[in-house]
């Protein structure tokens, strides 16, 4: 089993839009597992015109206090990275659950057993079947939950049980510890970035990341044509030779695809003979040689 | 006894300026009253808020919960130390930023007047 991300640094370069289209043009040649760990704002299934289905809980450890065997000692605060855990002025913890990330080093570090583990819900994980060869798995983070890294980690585990030939991961915006979580461990990472400042400028952070985890990366350049493509494209290409990253492809801007998202019916299923399905048929081959 | 903490700009007592923000303030003063409602000491500390990663807001209420403050003066707090300081005890008293503390300070005795 292989695991390939698509990451970009950016948002709203097209991550999910390349993620989505590569997984239905591969799953021509491989079973293809789908991980959308956006849990942000998760969308994938709007992408394939699916539901989300199989719902199941992402839980994090929720420290409770028993009183009654608290020493009052206030080693639990300390310990705690994210300062969920208040001294009030009688030396008693107080928890806040929003702030806690389920760490459970209070649990660990109470000398008299006084933090028992109870659990929160934080996001759920969904399962959809698209069709025999493609499957896909999401995470999703409740609203107003600030903790995204168990949430990404959920996702990608439930990912690995359907995984089969090819897990293709489709992370959120940002080069941040919920990136490098969902991008750990993949063979290949497909950074997906815009010709504009901002996605150059992004494009080299999460080379950047990638080149830290001894991930190879490849470009994809979507929505060219608009703006100063040129003079920026010629800017990315340098950014990617300082990475020994190949750029290989580089996706108009085209209505089709537009048209094609707010459909809800990918360009490579709707159009497998688009000049555009047809860039992605060509990635797809890439791909298998080197799987 | 009252004990009333101002985020403050440079650590400087009652010639310093109220700070903008409550949780990354680079200081608090710290005001006590005594009965009489007269000063009866000032004190400066740091603010661990002021640089931690996350949770500052917390952390400067425990700091303050830890000195014995039953007054915060700021002009706002933050969503988390909102929540901590009613939890622990603590009330919110509005002021505007920018100000002198002994100014402030006239502005939160007029608020316990008002309400005693």
């Amino acid at each position: 089993m292989k695991i390939i991300s698509v990451s970009g640094g950016k948002g709203g370069t097209g991550k999910s839009f390349v993620a989505t289209n590569l997984a239905i043009v591969l799953s021509r040649y491989r079973h293809v597992t789908l991980a959308d760990l956006d849990v942000e704002g998760p969308n994938d299934h709007l992408l394939l015109g699916v539901d989300l289905a199989e719902e199941e809980p992402i839980k994090i450890v929720n420290p409770f206090v028993k009183y009654d065997d608290c020493i009052k000692c206030g080693v639990c605060a300390n310990v705690c990275d994210t300062g969920a855990i208040v001294m009030t002025r009688e030396k008693l913890p107080f928890v806040m659950a929003r702030l806690c990330s389920g760490c459970r080093s209070c649990v660990l570090a109470c000398p008299t057993k006084a933090i028992l583990e109870g659990y929160r819900v934080i996001g759920y994980t969904y399962h959809t079947v698209v069709n025999n060869n493609l499957e896909l798995v999401t995470g999703k983070l409740r609203e107003g939950e600030e903790h995204t890294p168990p949430a990404v980690r959920e996702g990608k585990r439930r990912a690995l049980r359907y995984a089969r030939d090819v897990l293709l991961i489709d992370t959120g915006a940002g080069t941040g510890s919920h990136i490098t979580l969902a991008i750990k461990d993949s063979m290949l990472l497909i950074a997906v970035t815009e010709p504009t400042p901002l996605g150059a400028h992004d494009l080299e952070l999460i080379l950047e990341i990638a080149k830290e985890q001894n991930i190879p990366s490849w470009v994809v350049v979507n929505k060219y044509g608009i703006g100063a493509s040129e003079k920026i494209f010629e800017k990315i290409v340098s950014i990617a030779r300082g990475y020994e990253a190949e750029i290989i492809a580089k996706i108009p801007y085209h209505d089709d695809v537009a048209r094609s998202i707010v459909e809800r019916r990918p360009i490579t299923f709707k159009n497998p003979d688009h000049s555009v399905s047809k860039i992605f048929n060509d990635v797809a081959h890439k791909i298998m040689g080197v799987i | 006894m009252i004990k009333i903490a101002f985020p403050t700009e440079k650590c400087a007592g009652l010639e310093d300026v109220v700070h903008t923000r409550f949780g990354r303030s680079p200081c608090f003063t710290i005001i006590t009253l005594d009965e009489e409602n007269q000063i009866k000491e000032v004190k400066n500390i740091r603010n661990p808020g002021y640089e931690a990663a996350s949770g500052a807001g917390v952390r400067s209420v425990q700091t303050l919960v830890d000195e014995g403050v039953n007054i915060i003066a700021a002009p706002s707090l933050g969503p988390n130390a909102a929540v901590i300081a009613q939890e622990m005890g603590i009330k919110h008293i509005t002021i505007p930023s920018g100000i002198k503390i002994r100014e402030a300070l006239e502005t939160v005795l007029n608020e316990i007047k008002k309400e005693s």
